[in-house]
C-alpha cells in the first residue's frame, strides 16, 4: 500500500508539470491583455504599453516564461499577482485555508444530510419519505448557486430579517459560514441520497443481512454494523472526490457571500487575465484534487477488503 | 412573464417598437424564448415603430441640511474590485478611491474648476513652456513631515522612470523636457524640472502647453514620499498619504478592507467626514442586499436597477444619485478602409439610428446619446446637436449621394464587437450591436453581420479588421484624463493615439496643432469647440454614448458631487446629515 502511495505522489509531478505548462499557454494565447488591463484609461499608449511589458517580462519568449516560472515555483515563489501587486504565494495561502474550511462544512452537510436522508430513503423505498427526499434534492439540485445564494440572501437578510449580510470570512463555526456551505452542499447532495439509497437498499437484500437478522440481531445494530458499513464504500469515494473538488472553491458563492477564498481569487484572476495568479491557483486546485483522489482510494481499500488485497 | 432562458431586451425592442412583428418571431425562435413570453410580447407590443422614449435628466445635487456630530460622520462604502494604494501603477477604477487620500499640486474641484492642491498657485511664462508653481508651506504628508520642491521633483522623475511601472507616464510628465532621455534610460532626471527653493518648483516643457496646471491634477502624478515608496516593492500596504484621508486600517488582495480616517496633517479645509470604511463585495446582488438592509450607504447602480430608480416612484429612485461622465462608449467607423471612408456613407448610416431609443431599449437609459462629444459644463464643451441626427428620409438620400448611389452597391460590412480582457461588457454592447444591425436593415436597406471577438490590444484589433471583408464598425471608447479638451486631439489628429478609426482629414490637423499650441484661453476653447463639431458632423462615430457615474446613496448622504465622471473627487464634501 505505502508503495502504491509513494508511486502515486510521484506522477503528481509530471501531472502537474502538464498541467502549469497548459494553463500558462492557454493564457498566454487566450484572450484579454493584462497589461492592457494595468493601463486602464491610458490604454492606447504604445511607449507606456512597450515598456510595461518589458518591465513585466512579458517580452520574452514564452517558453523562457514558463521556464522562470516553474523554476521559481520550485523555490515556492509562484510570481506577483499583476493586479494586485502581491506574491501569488501569499494570496493562495490566505485564500486556501478559507476555501479548505469552507469545503470542509459544505462536506460535513453533505455527508450527515446526504447519508442520513439516503437512509431514510432506503428504508422507506418507494413510499412518501422516498419521494419527497428525491423531489426535494433535485430541485435543490437543479437550481444553480447563482441563483439560489441571492434568493437564499434576499429572504434570510431582507424577507426574514434573521441575520445581516453574511458577507468576509468569519471562522469555521459562524452563521455566515453555515449559509454559504448549505449552498454549496445544495447541489452536491443529490448525488449522495441517491448513492447512499442505492447502494443500502442492495445491501439489504444481501444475505449476510438477512443471517444478521436471523441472528436476532436488533435492526439499529443490522443497519450500522452490517448494512452501513458494507454501503459506505461507494459513497466515501463520492464524498472523497466532491471534497476535493471544493477545495478549488466556488467562485459564485464566494463571490456572492464576498468569501476571499479561492473561487473568488479564481474569479478576479479571470476577469483581469491575471496569468500568475490564474496559472498558480489552477496548480494548488489541481494538487488538490489529486491528493483527495489518492487519499479515496486509500480510504476505499480500508473499507473495501477486496481493494486492500488487490493493491497489496 | 419570462423563462429562464429568456432574453428580456428582445422583448423590449419588440415592444419599444424596433422589431417588427415578423422579426421579432424569427429572433424568438432563434433565442429560444417561451411561449408565455412570446404571447405576452405580441398582446403588448404597439402598433407604432421607432415610438421615441424620454431619457431621464441627471439628479443633479441634494439640498443642504445640517450635519451629523462628527463621530457620526462616517461613509460606509463596499467597492467590486480589490484595492490598491499605488496611484502610479494602476490605472483603473481604484484612483478614484486614490484621489482622496493622495494629493497632486492641483486637483478638480466640484465645479470643474481647477484649484489648488499641493501647489497654492502657478504661473505659466508668456509662452506656456516654462510654469513656475509654488507650494503651500505648510503642506505636509500624513506622517507630518513637509512636503517640499523636492518631493514634487523626485515624485515626477520616478514617474518618468520605467522602473516605477507607472501606466500613465506619457500623459503625466510625457510634456516635460528631458522625458524622452529618462524613458531611453539615458538619464535619470529630468532636465526641465528646477528647484528654485523649497517651496517653488519650475518646470520646462518640450512643447507649449497653456492647461499645464490639469495636466499636473493628473491623479497619478499624486506626490509620494521617497522614503516611504523606496521601502520596498509592496511600500503601498502602508502608505504614508499627502490628502484629505490616511489610511488607518488595510488589508490588500481579496480579503481587502480598508479604513480611512481624517488626515490630521492635511493643511486645507479638512474634509467632512471623518471615517470611511471600504470592503471588498465584488458581486453587485450581494451588494444591493448589504444597501437594502442599511449596511453601507452608497455603491455603484448597476444598469438593471438604473432603469428601475429612473421611474417616478420606482425602486430606490429617491436614493438615485447620477451624473454625466467625461467619456464616451461608440461604435465607431473604420474609416481607414471602404466603404466609411466616404463621409455620407458615414452620415447616411449615423443618421439612420435613433440614439434616444437605443439608449432605452439597449442600455437601460444608463448611457444617452451624445449630440458633440464635449459635455456641458466641461471647458469647450455645450449640448448643441453635431452627431447626425435621427433621420431615415435624410439617411436614404445621403446613401444616394454616395459613390456607392444606394445600400445595394455597398460593400459587405460588418460590426465587430470587441473587448479588451474581462468580457463583462460584452452582453450590453452585443444587445446594441443587436438593435443597430436591425435598425441599418429596416431604416436603410443595409445588411450588416455581427461579429464578437476578444482582442488582446487595440492594433490587433484593427488587424484584424484590415483583413475583414468589407466595411467594419467597431466598439471604442474615449476618455477624458484630465480637465481639460486637448483629449480630443489625439481622436481627430492624423495617427493620434486615440484615433483608432484611422480618420485624417489635413485641415483638422492644422486646427488640432493651433489650439494644442495655443496660449489664448478662450481662443483654444473655440478652437476645440470647432474639432468637436467637425468630427461630430462628419461622423466619424456611428453610435456615440455618454458615459454616465450613477449611483445610490442613502438620503442622509450630502455633499456629493460626480466630477470628471468621479463622485470620488468630491468626498471632502461628502457629510452625513443629522437624522
Amino acid at each position: 500500500m505505502l508503495a502504491l502511495i509513494i508511486r502515486r505522489i510521484l506522477t503528481f509531478i509530471p501531472m502537474l508539470l502538464v498541467l502549469a505548462f497548459f494553463t500558462f499557454v492557454l493564457s498566454y494565447y487566450g484572450p484579454g491583455d493584462p497589461v492592457r488591463l494595468i493601463m486602464g484609461e491610458n490604454w492606447s499608449s504604445d511607449d507606456v504599453y512597450q515598456q510595461l511589458r518589458k518591465q513585466y517580462g512579458l517580452d520574452r519568449p514564452l517558453l523562457v516564461q514558463f521556464w522562470d516560472y516553474v523554476t521559481g515555483a520550485l523555490r515556492g515563489d509562484f510570481g506577483r499577482s499583476y493586479i494586485q501587486r502581491v506574491s501569488v504565494g501569499e494570496l493562495i495561502g490566505k485564500a486556501l485555508p478559507i476555501s479548505a474550511q469552507l469545503a470542509l462544512a459544505s462536506i460535513l452537510i453533505i455527508a450527515a444530510g446526504g447519508i442520513a436522508l439516503g437512509i431514510i430513503a432506503a428504508l422507506w423505498q418507494h413510499r412518501w419519505p422516498d419521494t419527497l427526499i428525491g423531489l426535494g434534492a433535485v430541485i435543490a439540485h437543479s437550481i444553480p448557486a447563482f441563483v439560489l445564494a441571492p434568493v437564499v440572501l434576499v429572504t434570510l437578510v431582507l424577507k426574514l430579517k434573521l441575520i445581516a449580510t453574511p458577507t468576509g470570512w468569519h471562522g469555521f463555526f459562524s452563521v455566515q459560514t453555515f449559509v454559504a456551505a448549505s449552498i454549496i452542499a445544495a447541489g452536491p447532495l443529490l448525488g449522495v441520497i441517491r448513492q447512499t439509497r442505492t447502494s443500502i437498499a442492495e445491501v439489504m437484500g444481501e444475505d449476510y443481512v438477512r443471517t444478521a437478522r436471523a441472528k436476532g440481531l436488533s435492526e439499529p445494530h443490522v443497519l450500522a454494523g452490517h448494512i452501513l458499513r458494507n454501503s459506505l464504500a461507494p459513497v466515501t469515494t463520492s464524498l472523497g472526490l466532491t471534497f476535493g473538488y471544493l477545495l478549488g472553491g466556488s467562485i459564485f458563492v464566494e463571490s456572492a457571500f464576498a468569501i476571499p477564498g479561492l473561487g473568488q481569487l479564481f474569479f478576479s484572476a479571470i476577469r483581469t487575465s491575471d496569468y500568475p495568479l490564474l496559472t498558480g491557483a489552477t496548480i494548488v486546485s489541481a494538487f488538490w484534487i489529486m491528493v483527495m483522489t489518492l487519499v479515496v482510494d486509500v480510504l476505499y481499500g480500508l473499507f473495501d477488503p477486496r481493494v486492500r488485497l488487490s493493491h497489496g | 412573464m419570462y423563462g429562464s432562458n429568456d432574453d428580456p431586451t428582445l422583448v423590449s425592442l419588440f415592444t419599444s417598437g424596433f422589431l417588427n412583428r415578423r422579426a421579432f418571431l424569427k429572433y424568438a425562435a432563434a433565442a429560444g424564448l417561451s411561449a408565455s413570453a412570446v404571447a405576452g410580447a405580441l398582446a403588448a407590443a404597439p402598433r407604432q415603430i421607432h415610438a421615441q422614449s424620454a431619457l431621464p435628466d441627471p439628479t443633479g445635487p441634494r439640498p443642504d441640511a445640517d450635519p451629523a456630530p462628527d463621530d457620526q460622520q462616517i461613509l460606509r462604502m463596499v467597492t467590486p474590485s480589490p484595492f490598491r494604494m499605488d496611484p502610479v501603477t494602476y490605472g483603473g477604477d481604484l484612483w478614484q478611491l486614490q484621489m482622496m487620500v493622495f494629493q497632486a499640486l492641483t486637483r478638480v474641484e466640484t465645479d470643474g474648476s481647477i484649484v489648488p492642491g499641493i501647489a497654492d498657485s502657478w504661473e505659466p511664462s508668456a509662452d506656456a513652456l516654462t510654469w513656475t508653481f509654488t507650494l503651500n508651506p505648510g503642506a505636509m504628508f500624513s506622517d507630518g513631515t513637509p512636503i517640499t520642491a523636492k518631493d514634487v521633483k523626485w515624485t515626477y522623475e520616478w514617474i518618468a522612470n520605467p522602473k516605477s511601472t507607472s501606466t500613465n507616464a506619457d500623459l503625466a510628465t510625457g510634456r516635460i523636457a528631458g522625458y524622452q532621455d529618462v524613458r531611453d534610460g539615458k538619464a535619470t532626471e529630468l532636465s526641465g524640472i528646477r528647484i528654485v527653493d523649497d517651496h517653488t518648483i519650475e518646470f520646462t516643457l518640450s512643447a507649449p502647453t497653456a492647461y499645464f496646471e490639469a495636466v499636473v491634477g493628473h491623479f497619478s502624478l499624486s506626490i509620494l514620499k521617497q522614503e516611504n515608496v523606496e521601502s520596498g516593492e509592496e511600500w503601498w500596504r502602508t502608505p504614508v498619504t499627502s490628502g484629505f484621508f490616511t489610511v488607518t486600517e488595510y488589508t490588500p488582495g481579496d480579503q481587502a478592507t480598508m479604513t480611512l480616517e481624517r488626515n490630521e496633517h492635511w493643511f486645507r479645509e479638512p474634509a467632512k467626514l471623518s471615517k470611511i470604511t471600504m470592503a471588498l463585495v465584488a458581486d453587485p446582488q450581494t451588494q444591493l442586499v448589504q444597501y437594502d438592509n442599511g449596511e453601507i450607504d452608497g455603491m455603484v447602480c448597476q444598469p438593471a436597477e438604473f432603469a428601475q430608480a429612473i421611474k417616478q416612484n420606482g425602486d430606490r429612485s429617491a436614493d438615485l444619485f447620477w451624473d454625466i461622465a467625461d467619456a464616451t462608449w461608440y461604435f465607431g467607423f473604420a474609416i481607414f478602409k471602404p466603404p466609411f471612408d466616404d463621409i455620407k456613407v458615414r452620415q447616411a448610416f449615423a443618421s439612420a439610428l435613433d440614439l434616444n431609443a437605443i439608449s432605452v431599449a439597449g442600455l437601460n437609459s444608463i448611457y444617452p446619446p451624445q449630440p458633440r462629444i464635449l459635455r456641458p459644463g466641461f471647458p469647450g464643451g455645450g449640448d448643441e446637436q453635431w452627431q447626425p441626427t435621427f433621420d431615415i428620409e435624410r439617411a436614404k438620400q445621403l446613401l444616394s449621394e454616395s459613390s456607392y448611389g444606394g445600400a445595394d452597391k455597398l460593400p459587405k460590412t460588418t460590426i465587430v464587437i470587441s473587448e479588451q480582457g474581462g468580457a463583462t461588457a460584452l452582453g450590453t454592447w452585443g444587445k446594441v450591436a443587436t438593435i443597430i444591425q436591425q435598425l441599418l436593415q429596416e431604416n436603410l436597406g443595409v445588411s450588416v453581420e455581427l461579429v464578437r471577438q476578444v482582442f488582446n490590444s487595440v492594433p490587433e484589433q484593427v488587424d484584424y479588421i484590415n483583413n475583414l471583408d468589407g466595411g467594419a464598425i467597431f466598439r471604442l471608447s474615449l476618455g477624458a484624463g484630465i480637465q481639460d479638451p486637448s483629449y480630443v486631439s489625439p481622436l481627430g489628429k492624423t495617427g493620434g493615439s486615440s484615433n483608432i478609426t484611422g480618420y485624417s482629414n489635413p485641415d483638422l490637423d492644422s486646427v488640432i496643432a493651433e489650439a494644442d499650441s495655443s496660449t489664448d484661453s478662450d481662443k483654444r476653447l473655440e478652437l476645440y469647440a470647432q474639432i468637436d463639431k467637425t468630427l461630430s458632423e462628419e461622423a466619424i462615430f456611428l453610435a456615440p454614448f455618454r458615459g454616465t457615474s450613477t449611483w445610490f446613496f442613502k438620503p442622509q448622504v450630502r455633499g456629493m458631487a460626480v466630477v470628471q465622471g468621479r463622485i470620488w473627487n468630491s468626498i471632502h464634501k461628502m457629510y452625513i446629515a443629522a437624522a
